[in-house]
C-alpha cells in the first residue's frame, strides 16, 4: 500500500488503531483498504456511465480519495494513456487534479493524438492546472481544430500568459479569424483582463443576437453568456434581461447605456469587429439543415436557404451563393430519401458524435433525423436513405472555382475554407462512408 | 414541435408560466450555494418549458433529462438538466423539440449516495403527440 493510502487510512480509523496495535489493527486496515477500493470502483463506474448530472460529481469524489484513486487511474490509462479513451470525458477532465506527473504526461500524449475522442476534456484538465513551462504549447493550441481545446488554451493562458504587447497581438489576431463564439467570448475576457477593454465590444454585439439554428436558440444562449461576462466586469447592466428580445425597448435602452459604459472603460479605443462576430438575426427561408458534432473533427452548422444560399455557422453565418434552383432540387431529392425512411427518426446510441438532418416542412414544422454514437465506430450506422441524403447535400457545397476566389477576398472568415472536405471528414468520422 | 402536457392537471394550458431553458441553464450556481431568487420563484409553479430529450434517453423509462438541445454536449452542470418524470407513461426517444407543461420543482435533490441528482424537476403525465 502506498504512503498516501496509509495516510488516508490513518484519518479514517483512529479509534480502531488505538484499540489494538496488533492483528486487529491489520484487519481493520485491510477492511478500510477494501472499502476505499470499492469506493474507487464505484465512482469510476458512476463517472463513466452513471446518470449524466452525477458523472462529474463522482469524478470529483475520486480526486478527494487521492493516491489510491490516482494509482487505479494510472493503471487504467496504461503506459502511454492508450486506455484513457475508455475512461470517458468526466474522468479525463479530473486527471490533472491528482497532481501526478505520470497522469499529466499521459494527458499531454493523448491531447496530441487527433483521434483521441476526449481532447476537449484533456485540454480542460491541463488548462486548469497549467504550468508556466507549458505556455508555448497552449499558444499553439489556439489554432486547434476543436473549439473546446481552443477555449481551454485561452483559460490556461490566463494563468501562464504574461499579457505582454506581443501576446496581446497574437491573441487578438487569432480572435479576428475565430469562427466560434464560445472561443471569442473566452478570448475577449482574457484580453480585458490584460487591459484591452475595447474587445468587450464583441460581447455587446452578442447582447443583440436573435439568431436561431432552426429551433435552437443560439442567439438567446449567447445573450445569456455574454451578459454574465459583462456583468462581472461592468457590474450594472442597466436592467438588461437576456431572456427578452434585444428589440424590447428596455433592453434596447440598456444596450445603449452599456455601450456608453464600454466607451468610458476602453477610453474610446475599439477594435474593428470581424464579420463573424457581428450580431446575427433570425433568417427566414432556411429549409434544410445539417448539424455535425464530431468529437474528433469539430462542429458544423450548415443550412440551405430557399434563396439558393448555403449558410455556414451560427450568429451571422457565412453566406455561400449556390446556383439557381439548387435548393429546390435538394428538397425534391431529399423528399425521396425521407420517404424510404418510414417512421424511424433516430439511429445509433448516445455519444459525442452526432449528425442531425433537419427539414422545414410547408407548415413551418421542423422534422429531425438523428444519427449518433460514442467514440467507437459503428459499421453501417447511417441508414442507406440518409447516406443518399448527405451525399446530395455534400455535393451541393461548392468546391474550388469562383467560391475560393471570393474567399481570398474575405480572408478573415475561415468558415468556408476547405468546407466541403472538412464536412466530408466529419461525416465519415460519425456515420461512416456514404 | 411536439406539445405535451400534464392532462390531469386542472389548470388550463395558458395558465402555465413560460420558462426559458436558457434562463434555467445560465444561473451562477454551484451545489450547496443559494439558488437565485428569481429561479426559486418557479418552485411549485405550473410551467411550460421547451427543450430536447437528452441524447441517450432510455426507451420505456418513467423519466428523462430535458436539455437545451438534443446533443446535450458539454452539459455537465446540474442546472443544464430538467429531470422530467412521467406519472402515467414511458419514454420513447424523439430528437425533435418538446414543449412540456407540468408542475415544476426547484431544489437540490440527492440520491442514495449523496450525489445531487437534480436541481430542476418537472412532473408531467405522459408523452404524446
Amino acid at each position: 500500500m502506498s504512503v498516501g493510502a496509509l495516510f488516508l487510512l490513518a484519518l479514517a480509523i483512529p479509534i480502531a488503531r488505538g484499540a489494538d496495535d496488533g492483528q486487529g489493527a491489520d484487519e481493520s486496515v485491510a477492511q478500510v483498504d477494501s472499502e476505499i477500493e470499492a469506493k474507487i470502483e464505484k465512482y469510476i463506474g458512476l463517472a463513466r456511465t452513471g446518470r449524466m448530472p452525477v458523472r462529474p460529481q463522482a469524478a470529483r469524489r475520486l480526486v478527494k480519495l487521492g493516491e489510491p484513486a490516482a494509482t487505479r487511474l494510472r493503471a487504467a490509462c496504461g503506459e502511454q494513456g492508450e486506455g484513457m479513451a475508455d475512461l470517458g470525458p468526466h474522468l479525463v477532465e479530473v486527471l490533472a487534479d491528482f497532481e501526478d506527473p505520470g497522469l499529466r504526461a499521459r494527458l499531454w500524449t493523448q491531447l496530441s493524438e487527433l483521434d483521441f475522442p476526449w481532447r476537449g476534456a484533456a485540454a480542460r484538465a491541463l488548462a486548469g492546472t497549467a504550468l508556466t513551462a507549458e505556455a508555448p504549447i497552449f499558444w499553439e493550441l489556439l489554432a486547434d481544430q476543436l473549439a473546446p481545446v481552443r477555449v481551454a488554451a485561452i483559460e490556461a493562458l490566463g494563468t501562464v500568459g504574461e499579457g505582454s504587447s506581443e501576446e496581446i497581438k497574437v491573441l487578438s489576431d487569432r480572435l479576428r479569424i475565430e469562427p466560434n463564439d464560445r472561443v471569442r467570448r473566452s478570448g475577449v475576457a482574457l484580453l480585458d483582463d490584460w487591459g484591452q477593454s475595447g474587445y468587450l465590444l464583441w460581447l455587446l454585439e452578442d447582447l443583440r443576437r436573435t439568431d436561431r439554428y432552426f429551433r435552437l436558440p443560439f442567439g438567446e444562449q449567447a445573450r445569456f453568456l455574454s451578459a454574465r461576462l459583462l456583468a462581472k466586469r461592468l457590474g450594472d447592466l442597466h436592467g438588461y434581461k437576456a431572456e427578452n428580445s434585444p428589440d424590447d425597448p428596455e433592453n434596447a435602452r440598456a444596450i445603449e447605456l452599456i455601450s456608453e459604459d464600454l466607451v468610458k472603460r476602453a477610453d474610446g479605443q475599439f477594435p474593428i469587429l470581424p464579420p463573424q462576430a457581428l450580431a446575427g438575426r433570425e433568417i427566414d427561408g432556411n429549409v434544410i439543415g445539417l448539424e455535425l458534432r464530431s468529437c474528433r473533427r469539430g462542429e458544423f452548422f450548415l443550412s440551405w436557404n430557399r434563396a439558393d444560399v448555403l449558410h455556414v455557422g451560427t450568429s451571422r453565418p457565412l453566406e455561400i451563393p449556390l446556383p439557381p434552383g439548387t435548393v429546390a432540387a435538394l428538397e425534391k431529392g431529399l423528399a425521396e430519401c425521407w420517404a424510404d425512411l418510414g417512421d424511424e427518426r433516430y439511429w445509433g446510441a448516445s455519444g459525442c458524435d452526432i449528425e442531425q438532418l433537419r427539414l422545414t416542412g410547408p407548415d413551418g414544422e421542423v422534422e429531425n433525423f438523428l444519427v449518433s454514437k460514442g467514440p467507437a465506430a459503428i459499421p453501417d450506422l447511417r441508414p442507406a436513405p440518409l447516406d443518399r441524403a448527405v451525399k446530395l447535400l455534400v455535393n451541393s457545397i461548392p468546391e474550388g472555382g469562383v467560391w475560393q476566389l471570393e474567399q481570398r477576398e474575405q480572408p478573415r472568415d475561415v468558415r468556408g475554407i476547405e468546407l466541403r472536405e472538412r464536412v466530408e471528414q466529419a461525416l465519415q468520422s460519425i456515420g461512416g462512408e456514404y | 414541435m411536439i406539445c405535451l402536457m400534464a392532462a390531469a392537471a386542472p389548470a388550463a394550458l395558458d395558465d402555465a408560466l413560460e420558462v426559458s431553458m436558457q434562463k434555467l441553464n445560465n444561473i451562477e450556481w454551484d451545489p450547496g450555494e443559494e439558488i437565485p431568487e428569481e429561479i426559486k420563484a418557479y418552485d411549485g409553479q405550473r410551467v411550460e418549458i421547451s427543450g430536447y430529450m437528452r441524447n441517450g434517453t432510455e426507451e420505456g423509462a418513467s423519466w428523462f433529462d430535458l436539455t437545451d438541445d438534443s446533443c446535450g454536449c458539454g452539459t455537465s452542470k446540474l442546472q443544464h438538466f430538467v429531470r422530467v418524470t412521467l406519472t402515467d407513461g414511458t419514454t420513447s426517444f424523439d430528437p425533435g423539440e418538446l414543449t412540456l407543461t407540468g408542475e415544476f420543482e426547484v431544489s437540490e435533490k440527492e440520491d442514495e449516495d449523496g450525489f445531487i441528482e437534480s436541481l430542476y424537476r418537472l412532473k408531467i403525465e405522459k408523452l404524446g403527440r
